[in-house]
């Protein structure tokens, strides 16, 4: 009986394994050249900030991050600037509620003092603003747990669908100009079946998303193909 | 078999144990250092000893917390705002030429278990009395905040409910640093003390054996006040793009009129703003001009305007 249980255990685990992370996202990406020349200089950086300015929208700090390694990795000689950081240098100009959310308020954040001589400091020259975040929008099935005398496991199947959708603007300190806009919608199905381990095929929505905007980024910069250096 | 049962239930306690841990706590304030350009002014903040000690005691028994400490938190907040503004005093003297007295009218909080969102949310809401160095009252002033969890997988409880705090308190914290100075009343007590203040100076450097002579002091005066004048329109210029005041409130300032005869009353902006905003082309019509539109609209009244287009 023991080694039946063992044997089942052991296919259940090999199959969770095998079938992790398989669950499919559907990624519809939309990019925008609002300008033809991105010039980027060496040594120039970017810094990459999700929207908070309501209750409903709250960009995942993960997800910035996870745009911003991309963009570092994948565009040679190019800084970015973590989000917190940023926030932080310059509080109280890039809060929740005081955040410019056109070019121009961006002009007049840069008049005040001290502001535009510390972006030279660090050599801004792109804003790039993340707005939307990933939802649960779907979830059916059920699953049961138990726990024995003779050891427990799950039964049942589960599974949900999320739904993310970002508007990406591009600001180009500059000549304080919306220069670029990249829209991305993601969907994605997660399953879970369970016999007794619960079996999990995760959907990566927020993962594809920042998969999908990131490569877009990339290609925006990558005005010289001599400057971008390949991702590792 | 006993064995494992106990442990099961020995690791269950110590989880119940630890979530339970988080019903009287502390915030810890954690606010940056504004970017902001301070002026001469010398303003006292006063701290009531129950503004100090403040704690929020949860009255209902339902709710997980049962006290939290904020007192230290929003001493700090203050202090770092307002420093980063003027020159702080810590004793209430003549030399004081603004005095500031916070008070906390509300603190408000939801838990997950109540919004069924894995975050906190945070609504604060202070009362600051200003009054200038002969204790008249400048304004009194309502200033709001709120802050939630910014990420939904925290550590804990104490983490998450410390975060959306500290987010609350930086709303508030960039609301004051943004549009103090901006508050009608103050912005003119300020120019005042300004004007006063340059014209005590001048006259001391008039009596000083080496001071400029009286043909120089004009100059300077007149340069100071150009400086001036430019701080000041900066200061214009970015009230009614920026100070985004929605969640303020001026409820007795002496100018409070003439802030709602501005179209950005409720934004508690200076009304002077607008002319260096607007766009000529919007400019207010002469009285020509709205003669010439009153009998343009008096010849078609009657006619489709879109048959008399070519």
């Amino acid at each position: 009986m023991n080694t039946v249980l063992n044997s089942v255990t052991r296919l259940a685990l090999g199959l969770a394994i095998i079938v992790s992370g398989t669950a499919c996202t559907t990624i519809n990406v939309d990019h925008i050249q609002l300008e033809d020349n991105i010039a980027l200089d060496e040594g120039d950086s970017v810094v990459i900030l999700g929207r908070h300015h309501s209750a409903e929208i709250e960009t995942e700090s993960s997800l910035v991050a996870c745009i911003g390694g991309k963009l570092q990795r994948g565009v040679k000689d190019m800084r970015v600037i973590p989000e917190l950081q940023f926030v932080d240098d310059f509080y109280p100009w890039f809060e929740a509620r005081t955040a410019p959310q056109h070019p121009k308020k961006l002009r007049q954040v840069f008049d005040q003092p001290g502001v535009a001589q510390r972006m030279e400091q660090l050599g801004i020259r792109y804003f790039i603003w993340v707005e939307g975040s990933t939802e649960r929008t779907d979830s059916k099935g059920t699953m049961s747990c138990s726990i024995g005398p003779g050891g427990g496991g799950c039964f049942g199947f589960g599974t949900w669908e999320d739904t993310s959708d970002y508007e990406t603007t591009i600001w180009d300190v500059d000549n304080f100009k919306e220069v670029g806009r990249i829209s991305t919608e993601a969907v994605g199905t997660s399953y879970m079946p369970a016999f007794v381990i619960p079996i999990p095929m995760l959907a990566q929505v927020e993962g594809d998303s920042c998969e999908g905007m990131g490569n877009q980024l990339v290609s925006f910069f990558n005005t010289n193909k001599d400057v971008i250096k390949r991702a590792p | 078999m006993i064995d494992s049962v106990s442990k099961l239930s020995l690791t269950l306690g110590v989880l119940l144990l630890a979530s339970g841990c988080a019903k009287n706590f502390t915030v810890v304030g954690d606010i940056p250092q504004p970017l902001i350009e301070s002026d001469a002014t010398i303003a006292h903040v006063k701290f009531s000893e129950e503004f100090k000690s403040y704690a929020y005691e949860e009255e209902s028994t339902d709710r997980a917390l049962e006290s939290v400490g904020f007192g230290e938190a929003q001493v700090s907040l203050f202090k770092r705002i307002f420093s980063s503004l003027f020159t702080l005093s810590e004793e209430d003297s003549d030399a004081v030429d603004l005095k500031i007295e916070p008070q906390i009218l509300d603190f408000q909080y939801s838990a997950p278990k109540e919004t069924k969102l894995n975050l906190y949310e945070i609504w604060l809401k202070y009362r600051l009395r200003i009054t200038d160095h002969h204790d008249r009252e400048l304004a009194d002033w309502v200033v709001k905040g709120y802050g939630k969890t910014p990420t939904r997988m925290l550590s804990s409880q104490i983490t998450a409910f410390n975060t959306a705090s500290n987010v609350a308190l930086r709303d508030v914290g960039a609301q004051l640093a943004i549009g103090f100075r901006n508050q009608p009343s103050i912005k003119e007590y300020l120019a005042k003390s300004q004007d006063e203040r340059r014209e005590r100076s001048a006259a001391e450097l008039a009596s000083g054996p080496e001071g400029p002579e009286g043909t120089e002091e004009p100059a300077d005066s007149e340069a100071a006040d150009a400086l001036s004048e430019s701080e000041m329109s900066e200061d214009i210029s970015l009230a009614p793009e920026l100070a985004d005041m929605d969640s303020t409130e001026e409820i007795e300032a002496p100018l409070a009129e003439e802030a709602e005869a501005s179209p950005d009353a409720g934004e508690n902006v200076e009304p002077a703003a607008q002319p260096l905003e607007s766009d000529p082309a919007e400019q207010v019509p002469t009285e020509l001009e709205l003669a010439d539109a009153n009998n343009f609209e008096l010849v078609f009244t009657d006619e489709n305007p879109q048959e008399k287009q070519p």
